[in-house]
């Protein structure tokens, strides 16, 4: 039994790991520089200097490792999140950490913070935001020790609004200058010129794999409800906290850096459940994995759909994603 | 005077401000089957919520096998006890994976997969609850009668000293009521398990239990054999309804008859 | 989160052209004032602003222009020239690929894009959007040194100057009229003081009745408190279609309004007036004064 199932959960991987690898390829040979996949391994081999090499390294190389690490993010983010609420429809965005790390960006255009730190501003106000709003929906839904779920998922959409609300004021009585900085930032991209940015995404993202593992079985065990996961001996409150935690402070990483790309967090996990089932110990990973593949996808059709128009890719996200979710859910007649 | 096992004194609990349990105190020895009973509201599903360590006592301790509970790591206490609700959920896995889970407590750790010796006792006890037959069934696909036999055997495979079980027999017909119940017998009679269980029909609960504790009002009413507790005097002052007490005449135990209105106008009559 | 992203859309398009800049004090982000740049003309450059294009031409310096964004639809050769994307989001991968020796963006290209040109070792210059119309001069001249066409950047300059003041001191001795100047239907907006727009009302011989309004949302309540005695509609992106005429017939229900009962509402296309060259502002100016003072036999006026 354990050995047909390590073999499944192998073969899983797998496939996972080579769809990540062709997407990334895929990513790396299409462009608007229309450079054919034939002349790569000789522009690889002739070294740096070269225009092209600098396409393929400088350019689109780094939107493949920041999508990497954004989509793993998310998707395992959305992973735990649902995992936690047993809620299917439980995502990142729905706890108002992305409405808070919003505002964090709007305050910092608005108020000019970036003028006096530099562009590290933006990630830092945004991160700042989600954690403001974490502690604020995480006080808020703490009754006497305990972390009330359903509280928090009703505390965070409220949350939500009232931050996309406050943003709507700031939008309102800004300037246009300020108001396009704002857009920008919202759209969402992997656009990062920052290298450094972009290996904290990659460290963040995997560190947050390292440490949901050791929380898999815990959360197998809170499928069955917290009472009964309580009587499995599993630390309910604890689990509940470092998790919580956890996704917050992946979202944010995400959506301070690459900013808003809904969808992932949602339609990921869905759709690798599917395919791996409820276990977490294969879910986590699979989750990271395929949101990764996603998101390069997403990224390498965002820029090269219409050209030379550069879509924002939380668009394409949320295209595809919708849709594949929409026919997955018709074909199998699941009831959310 | 057989080991005491399970000692809850004077424990008073509650949600909120409100206290539901006041100053109980009573003792459940090894080996026994004791069942809990009392009128809707009374305090047995708090009585088990407390014991299980959902709710904290508000006021006195509750020690098993001479260790007080609120002292114990989770993982200690599910290795000591474990516990069937009411209507257990049903989770989108495998009957055999929702069993494994039992396996919980003794996992290491830095371990991820259960062991050959994990593996051998789920299968064991599957065989014991009968659960074998359907166990790669989805939980949200069986019967809950089945499902109430799946988180038998997950309790079991969690090898507690103590089975703590919530109206085990709720929403289910009388052949797997009878199943059940036969099995929790069976588990205690040639396992020696300890179990506790809340009951809500007094004649099941006098025909299996060695002991029964009547609850009324958040405290105990009394404790004693099914002889002792079900008596016609003690179950109309508890449960404010005319009743009948006669002898099973099978077992011996004492059967409570319901009276309606209508018969003892009869009664009356004749 | 969808709505909000399409508000931003929306919030952006209509106020884009029209409002105060912010941004970096200065004419151009990369070479501080009084320190121009004075190596080789460039030989490659990528515009990433309509106004930007248009004021290349209007230097001569076109064929050196290798590409630039969708929008660039004046004169009618800027079409035909590659595009690289759009004035907000350009395709990097695109510009690194066609090795510009210089790249002209507004500064409401992606800063974040930008900063990767920049990385990557190409000229990126920035031109804010300017405050007034001395500024607007002063970012031809530098943009006419930047391209080696100083002479030429200096001779328009001195043209428009001259044919802006002649309009000026016609004006300058007819009594001042309350103007307003309209810019988006939902919400209002208004060309304030802080607009360069507001030149064209001062240069045509109007006040401006939003001048102290400070960023430009506004409502019909002060519209009709202020009774300007000229309305000027232009609407983004139609004011020869459906919105500017049916913002017109709203107006002229409102009887008190001078401008209504004087037949002075007027509509006029915004790509003129809000980007403007040194060129289409004399004529967007031209166009104005007529509307202001119609007695003044100006040419352009309708």
């Amino acid at each position: 039994m354990r050995g047909a199932r390590i073999r499944r959960w192998v073969i899983i991987l797998f496939v996972l790991i080579a769809a990540l690898i062709l997407v990334s390829l895929m990513a790396l040979c299409t462009g608007a520089a229309g450079i054919s996949p034939a002349r790569i391994p000789g522009i690889i081999y002739g070294g740096k200097g070269t225009g092209e090499y600098s396409i393929l390294f400088d350019i689109r190389l780094p939107r493949i490792i920041l999508g990497f690490a954004i989509g793993g993010a998310l998707s395992l983010a959305g992973t735990i999140l649902q995992g936690i609420f047993r809620n299917p429809l439980v995502e990142p965005y729905t706890l108002g950490i992305s409405g808070g790390a919003s505002l964090g960006v709007c305050l910092n255009i608005v108020f000019n913070w970036y003028g006096v730190i530099g562009v590290i501003a933006y990630p830092i106000s945004g991160f700042l935001g989600a954690v403001m709003v974490i502690l604020f929906v995480y006080g808020l839904s703490m009754k006497a020790g305990t972390l009330k779920t359903q509280g928090i998922l009703l505390t965070g959409v409220m949350i939500s609004f009232i931050s996309s609300s406050l943003v709507m004021l700031i939008m309102a009585l800004s300037h246009s200058e300020d108001l396009h900085g704002i857009v920008f930032w919202i759209m969402g991209s992997l656009d990062e010129p920052d290298m450094l940015l972009v290996w904290v995404a990659v460290i963040g993202s995997l560190g947050g794999l390292v440490v949901s593992f050791f929380f898999c079985l815990d959360l197998n065990a809170l499928a069955l409800g917290e009472e009964e996961a309580v009587h499995l001996g599993i630390n309910v409150e604890r689990t509940k906290r470092v998790l919580f935690i956890l996704a917050s402070f992946l979202t944010g990483l995400s959506v301070s850096v690459a900013g808003i790309i809904g969808f992932v967090g949602l339609i990921i996990p869905h759709l690798i459940r599917m395919f791996t089932g409820t276990d977490h110990r294969i879910l986590f990973i699979s989750a990271f994995l395929a949101g990764a593949s996603f998101l390069i996808l997403c990224d390498t059709l965002a820029r090269t759909v219409i050209q030379p128009f550069e879509l924002p890719v939380g668009v394409i996200t949320g295209i595809i994603g919708g849709a594949v979710f929409v026919y997955a859910l018709s074909r199998r007649q699941v009831s959310l | 005077m057989k080991k005491t096992l399970l000692s809850v004194e004077n424990v008073s609990s509650g949600y909120g401000g409100e206290l539901i349990l006041r100053n109980v105190d009573f003792r459940v020895c090894q080996g026994e089957l004791m069942g809990i009973i009392g009128p809707n509201g009374s305090g047995k599903s708090t009585l088990l919520r407390t014991v299980s360590r959902i709710l904290r006592p508000r006021q006195g301790r509750i020690h098993l096998d001479g260790k007080d509970i609120g002292g114990m790591s989770h993982r200690e206490f599910a290795r000591k006890v474990s516990v069937v609700s009411q209507s257990p959920e049903s989770a989108e896995m495998r009957v055999r994976e929702y069993i494994l889970l039992g396996r919980l407590p003794y996992f290491g750790k830095y371990q991820f997969f259960e062991t050959d010796h994990d593996e051998a006792l789920v299968e064991r006890y599957m065989e014991l609850t009968h659960v074998s037959r359907f166990k790669n069934s989805m939980m949200s696909e069986i019967s809950g009668g089945e499902r109430q036999l799946a988180s038998i055997a997950r309790a079991l495979v969690q090898e507690p000293e103590l089975l703590l079980l919530d109206e085990p027999t709720s929403h289910l017909d009388i052949t797997h009521q009878v199943q059940i119940l036969e099995l929790i017998r069976r588990l205690n009679r040639e396992l020696g398990l300890t179990v506790l269980m809340v009951l809500h029909d007094l004649n099941l609960a006098s025909a299996y239990s060695t002991r029964l504790l009547l609850m009324n009002r958040g405290s105990v009413f009394k404790v004693g054999s099914p002889e002792e507790v079900i008596t016609y005097r003690i179950v109309e002052d508890v449960y404010e309804t005319v009743v009948l007490v006669e002898k099973n005449p099978l077992s011996g135990k004492p059967c409570v008859f319901l009276a309606t209105e209508e018969d003892m106008r009869k009664g009356k009559k004749g | 989160m969808k709505k909000l992203v399409i508000f931003f859309f929306v919030a952006i398009c209509l106020p884009a052209s029209g409002l105060r800049p912010g941004g970096p004090v200065g004419l151009c982000a990369e070479t501080p004032p009084g320190h121009p740049y004075t190596g080789p003309a460039p030989r490659r450059i990528i515009s990433l602003g309509q106004t930007i294009t248009e004021r290349i031409y209007l230097l001569g310096a076109d064929k050196n222009l290798i590409a630039n964004t969708v929008y660039c639809v004046e004169p009618e050769d800027a079409r035909h020239k590659e595009k690289v994307g759009t004035l907000l989001q350009a395709n990097i991968e695109k510009i690194v690929a066609m090795k510009p020796d210089l790249v002209i963006a507004t500064n409401l290209a992606s800063p974040r894009q930008l900063r990767k040109l920049r990385d990557l070792g190409i000229r990126v210059v920035q031109f804010s959007y300017p405050e007034n119309f001395e500024e607007m001069c002063e970012q031809f001249l530098e943009l006419g040194r930047l391209l080696g066409r100083e002479k030429e950047a200096e001779e328009i300059i001195d043209k428009t100057r001259r044919d802006v003041a002649a309009i000026r001191m016609k004006t300058a001795a007819l009594p001042k009229k309350r103007v307003f100047i309209q810019l988006g239907v939902k919400p209002l907006h208004a060309v304030t003081g802080e607009s360069f727009l507001n030149d064209y009302i001062e240069f045509a011989g109007g006040i401006n009745i939003a001048l102290r309004d400070g960023h430009g949302t506004y409502s019909r309540e002060k519209v009709l408190k202020g009774d300007p005695e000229v309305i000027i509609i232009s609407t983004m992106g139609s004011s020869e279609g459906e919105t500017g005429r049916k913002e017109k017939e709203v107006w002229m229900k409102y009887r008190s309004i001078a401008a209504v009962r004087n037949r002075q509402v007027y509509l006029v296309n915004p790509d003129k007036l809000c980007s403007p060259t040194p060129l289409t502002f004399v004529e967007g100016l031209k166009e104005i004064t007529g509307m202001i003072h119609p007695e003044l036999e100006i040419g352009g006026a309708k």
